[in-house]
């Protein structure tokens, strides 16, 4: 049993869970995100931002679950991916001039061969250490962004990247936040798609029971290091959201304070739920954003909030939330 | 009758002032935690202290504030920006201090016909238009550091600088000054970031050089000066002051001593302007300010001046920058009037640093009336005698 | 000849300041199989505490020891009330050991304030001390022979006493050493707040060299993670033998290769791993 599950105590599996209730529930997923944007769209541009950089955000840690809550790799070094795609594909279009169509595209293989380079290090090492050397690897990255300036602008960053053009130009907030809801919605199903397959489930088999998995004829090596390739791949999506978001790309996208913060958004969502990672970069960027406003202490805030959910939902705020749900729906309505 | 008449004519007479009392929005936008924390609110500091000793107006109007935190982190100064001036709609902005948030923010400003004030010294910034500088260009401080030492009569010089952006250019335009005063480079170390012992660094200078130019900041230029006294090297120290800034000479004591440059400003500027501005500073927050508060007290002062010629008017952008352009001011650091690109063209102090009474601080020895901020031989008065 | 001579002694110097800062981790991690992300937070707390109180009382052993003492407290109040119910728990434990950095980082901006701090060595181990036709800082020198004591120290404690005897059969078998009847949980606490001593103890030691700023519990982290990871988790030789390495290679590598320094620290963590996969000392 996975220990972070344990921890929630006993949930007896009702018939709630069902597959069928599953696909629903995802429906209203969507239906729920077509609805923010669309109340989201009526209000001010700076609200919008914000949304658009929940959704990124959310999908960043989504990518970064795979590996964390499904594979049992906790890495610290994910801005990698989400850096690496960021930059080259801005390189793409500043420097050779590539169209959007090319550089994103390029983005991507970027980050996916990077995923590939260190997990062929990463990957040898003994569990406890994935962590360390990610956060390594990603540190060599960040150290080659900061000085070679010639390439990467410095601390400076690139600038000026034109975002994409989709029958129209998506200049204004909301048209932008419509086209990351649509890259979140196709993503996020995805990746729903993967953890639910056959795929999916031998990760969690090789979270739980390596060596059983090994004996059972996985080569579990390899299914890490696809899951790692597809970890990089949904990252570095995110990174170039966020780099059209503003049209610009900077170390602090592949710093170690940003893998930081996705994993905690993943741990504080709930690890091996996928969603649970929307909580997490919501309370995020409402953190950053809007408790920053009020006291310069908000960083205490944010260590504080992060050291109650870990004593008093360690399980994650999406089991600790459907727990308390489940609790009410019996007090109110008995057992069904 | 006659009482609504008298009321009319009230509001007739009272509208004008009303119009005039109406608050003008502030935004502060600068690095108020990280590693810059103590720097952005330096600057914060500067600039509330130029509102509480003039009745919290600029130009006859209340302000409002709104202040942010960048984090030190370009991403979120870029939202923070549009946040101030979207959502808040601030009329005018006082911009970042970090180089790499003032690139971010540029465009997006500009975009907005944003009157801003920041501090950022990179040259890129300041656009000529709505973004105005009040501390100094890196390219021509970093030309002034390295032709100082050359004038001095120095010959071979070492440089150090931490590699990345600003400290690359550093050692570009220090090498520019140094070789065009007639000297020649002989050696460039260029150590990371952070680098955590400055030990290999500073055993590897070479005998040849006569003199170091150095550019180092916060936790290195700590590390980067004691670790150079302990190794009882007795090469002489030139280079950007904030390598020996104000706020680093307690944690360096002794090991400061020695170090020359200029800068635009000191608490130690002996003028009636700064002696009160220092006063006040010391009563408000029980500290000396450094350069970056005084910038951010020249900031009201540069918004004061241009709200008083505008009759404190901030729709009429064009013509907020234009008084803000045209602005002559006599601030704690001197005479002070901005160049075409929006660049502060105000006097440098040649300072070293010494023990006086037992207190160990920058001492002025000079000054430079008029530096234009160009990376070009400067202007230098006859009688500056520099150290060597 | 002196180019070898003082390259060496810098780095020997360096890493004894590893080293202090990095047994704690890895000790840490060897018993109650936790990565201290707040690791940082201790050196930079006890770096403070010292300031302080060298600063009231001038007495640089009075710094040391309340920071020591006063740090070992708060790891073993974190431990006892908060770690504890986390036990064995690798996310959660991550999340809240995150967190507290977070708050300590704050906490520390907030009393102390941002400006870059060092702390004071003791007068007498101020200025160079010459010696084979070179001048080298006291300090240093001082550092080296303080580190290799605290190894001896650690190793004494370790291998030759009952308590350390009990540390060592409960890296092995926790279950085991709670079937013997031994109070496990007052081991750990124990434990994490001799840990948290030691991080606290680098602060003192390490501070008048690395000195004390927002970051710097960011920054020695990393370096406590990098040489933690070379020597093996949980393998207290392992860290001795890392620190050498990564100290001499940092330096050497910035002597040699100054275009390189960027990476002179973590090029040997890739090498190690990708030749050891649970590092030099680490069991698999």
């Amino acid at each position: 049993m996975n220990p972070h599950l344990e921890a929630t105590g006993t949930r007896v599996r009702r018939p709630l869970w069902t597959d069928r209730s599953r696909t629903i529930r995802l429906l209203a997923a969507v239906a729920g995100i077509v609805l923010v944007v669309l109340a989201a769209s009526t209000l001010g541009s700076y609200p919008v931002e914000l949304i658009t950089q929940v959704l990124i955000y959310a999908l960043f840690a989504m990518s970064l679950d795979l590996l964390v809550g499904y594979t049992g790799l906790p890495s610290l070094g994910h801005s990698a991916y989400f850096g690496v795609a960021a930059y080259a594909a801005a390189l793409c279009s500043l420097k050779l001039g590539l169209p959007f169509w090319c550089a994103a595209p390029v983005g991507l293989l970027a980050a996916v061969v990077t995923a590939l380079l260190f997990n062929l290090i990463a990957l040898r090492t003994a569990r406890g250490y994935y962590l360390m050397i990610t956060l390594a690897l990603a540190q060599v990255l960040w150290s080659i962004a900061v000085s070679w300036t010639d390439l990467t602008g410095g601390d400076n960053g690139l600038s000026g990247i034109a975002r994409p053009v989709i029958g129209r130009p998506l200049e204004g907030a909301a048209s932008y936040l419509w086209f990351v809801a649509l890259v979140f919605t196709v993503s996020a199903m995805a990746m729903w798609r993967i953890v639910r397959s056959p795929f999916g489930q031998a990760l969690k088999g090789i979270r739980e029971n390596e060596p059983r998995m090994r004996a059972l004829g996985y080569e579990t090596w390899r299914y890490k290091l696809v899951a790692s390739l597809l970890a990089a791949l949904f990252a570095g999506i995110a990174g170039e959201c966020f780099l059209y978001l503003n049209g610009f790309v900077g170390p602090s996208s592949l710093a170690v304070a940003l893998s930081a913060q996705v994993l905690l958004m993943v741990l504080m969502g709930a690890a091996g739920t996928l969603f649970g990672s929307m909580i997490g970069a919501a309370v995020f960027v409402v953190l950053q954003n809007i408790v920053s406003s009020y006291t310069d202490r908000w960083l205490f805030v944010m260590g504080a909030i992060y050291v109650l959910f870990a004593l008093y939902a360690p399980a994650g705020a999406l089991p600790w939330l459907r727990e308390r749900w489940a609790r009410y729906r019996n007090s109110v309505g008995g057992n069904t | 009758m006659r009482r609504l008449l008298a009321a009319v004519l009230l509001t007739a007479i009272l509208s004008p002032v009303a119009l005039a009392q109406a608050p003008i929005k502030v935004g502060i936008l600068t690095e108020l935690s990280g590693p810059l924390g103590p720097s952005g609110s330096g600057q914060r500091d500067g600039f509330l202290l130029y509102l509480k000793k003039n009745d919290n107006r600029l130009g006859g109007r209340p302000v409002q504030l709104v202040i942010e935190d960048t984090a030190g982190d370009p991403q979120v100064a870029i939202t923070k920006a549009k946040k101030l001036a979207e959502s808040d709609k601030v009329d005018v902005l006082v911009g970042p201090l970090l180089s790499a948030n003032g690139a971010a923010v540029k465009n997006y400003l500009v975009s907005q016909h944003m009157p801003t004030v920041l501090e950022a010294t990179v040259d890129e910034v300041t656009d000529g238009k709505y973004i105005f500088r009040t501390s100094f260009s890196g390219n021509a401080d970093s030309y002034l550091q390295g032709y100082l030492p050359g004038h001095a009569g120095y010959r071979k010089a070492l440089l150090v600088a931490p590699n990345f952006n600003a400290g690359q250019t550093a050692i570009d335009y220090f090498e520019k000054g140094f070789v065009a005063a007639g000297g020649t480079v002989v050696q460039k170390l260029m150590p990371r970031l952070g680098t955590p012992d400055f030990g290999a660094v500073i055993s590897q200078f070479s005998d040849k050089a006569d003199v170091g130019i150095i550019f180092m900041a916060g936790g290195d230029a700590i590390r980067f000066m004691k670790t150079f006294a302990d190794y009882g090297s007795k090469l002489p120290l030139y280079g950007f002051t904030a390598t020996v800034d104000e706020t680093l000479l307690p944690a360096q004591g002794k090991a400061a001593l020695g170090f020359s440059g200029a800068g635009f400003y000191f608490s130690t500027i002996d003028s009636p302007a700064n002696r009160q501005f220092v006063a006040d500073y010391r009563e408000a927050y029980k500290q000396n300010p450094a350069w970056f508060s005084a910038g951010g007290y020249i900031a009201g002062q540069v918004l004061g001046a241009a709200l008083t010629t505008t009759n404190g008017k901030s729709d009429d952008r064009d013509a907020l920058v234009a008084a803000m352009k045209a602005v002559r001011l006599t601030t704690p650091a001197g005479s002070f009037r901005f160049d075409a690109n929006n660049n502060p063209i105000q006097p440098r102090y040649v300072m070293q640093i010494r023990e006086v009474d037992s207190k160990i601080q920058p001492v002025v020895l000079g000054m430079i009336p008029e530096f234009m901020p160009l990376a070009e031989p400067p202007a230098l008065p006859a009688q500056l005698v520099l150290p060597h | 000849m002196s180019f070898w001579l003082i390259n060496a002694l810098n780095g020997l110097s360096f890493a004894m300041v590893l080293f202090v800062l990095s047994a704690g981790l890895t000790l840490v991690f060897g018993l109650l199989r936790i990565i201290n992300m707040a690791h940082g937070s201790f050196y930079l707390l006890g770096g403070y505490i010292a300031l302080s109180v060298i600063q009231a009382s001038d007495h640089f052993m009075l710094g040391m020891a309340s920071a020591c003492v006063a740090v070992m407290l708060l790891g073993a109040a974190m431990q006892r009330w908060t770690l504890a119910r986390l036990h064995k728990q690798e996310l959660p434990q991550s999340l809240l050991t995150l967190g507290f950095l977070f708050m300590f980082a704050d906490l520390a901006f907030w009393i102390w304030g941002g400006n870059p701090q060092l702390v004071p060595k003791p007068a007498v181990l101020e200025g160079a001390i010459r010696f084979a036709g070179i001048a080298y800082p006291a300090y240093r020198l001082a550092l080296i022979g303080i580190g290799v004591l605290v190894a001896v120290l650690l190793w004494a404690l370790l291998e030759g006493t009952r308590i350390g005897a009990v540390v060592r059969a409960g890296m092995d078998d926790e279950e085991m050493v709670r079937a013997m009847g031994i109070n496990i949980p007052l081991v750990f606490t124990a434990v994490f707040a001799f840990g948290a001593g030691l991080a606290a103890m680098g602060g003192v030691l390490g501070g008048p060299l690395l000195g004390l700023f927002p970051g710097a519990d960011f920054e020695v982290a990393m370096l406590a993670f990098v040489v933690v990871t070379v020597g093996g988790l949980g393998s207290i030789r392992g860290a001795f033998i890392a620190s050498l390495l990564v100290g001499l290679a940092d330096n050497f590598g910035t002597a040699w290769f100054p275009q390189l320094s960027l990476f002179t620290a973590i090029i040997p963590m890739v090498i190690v791993l990708a030749l050891r996969p649970s590092g030099l000392m680490g069991r698999a």
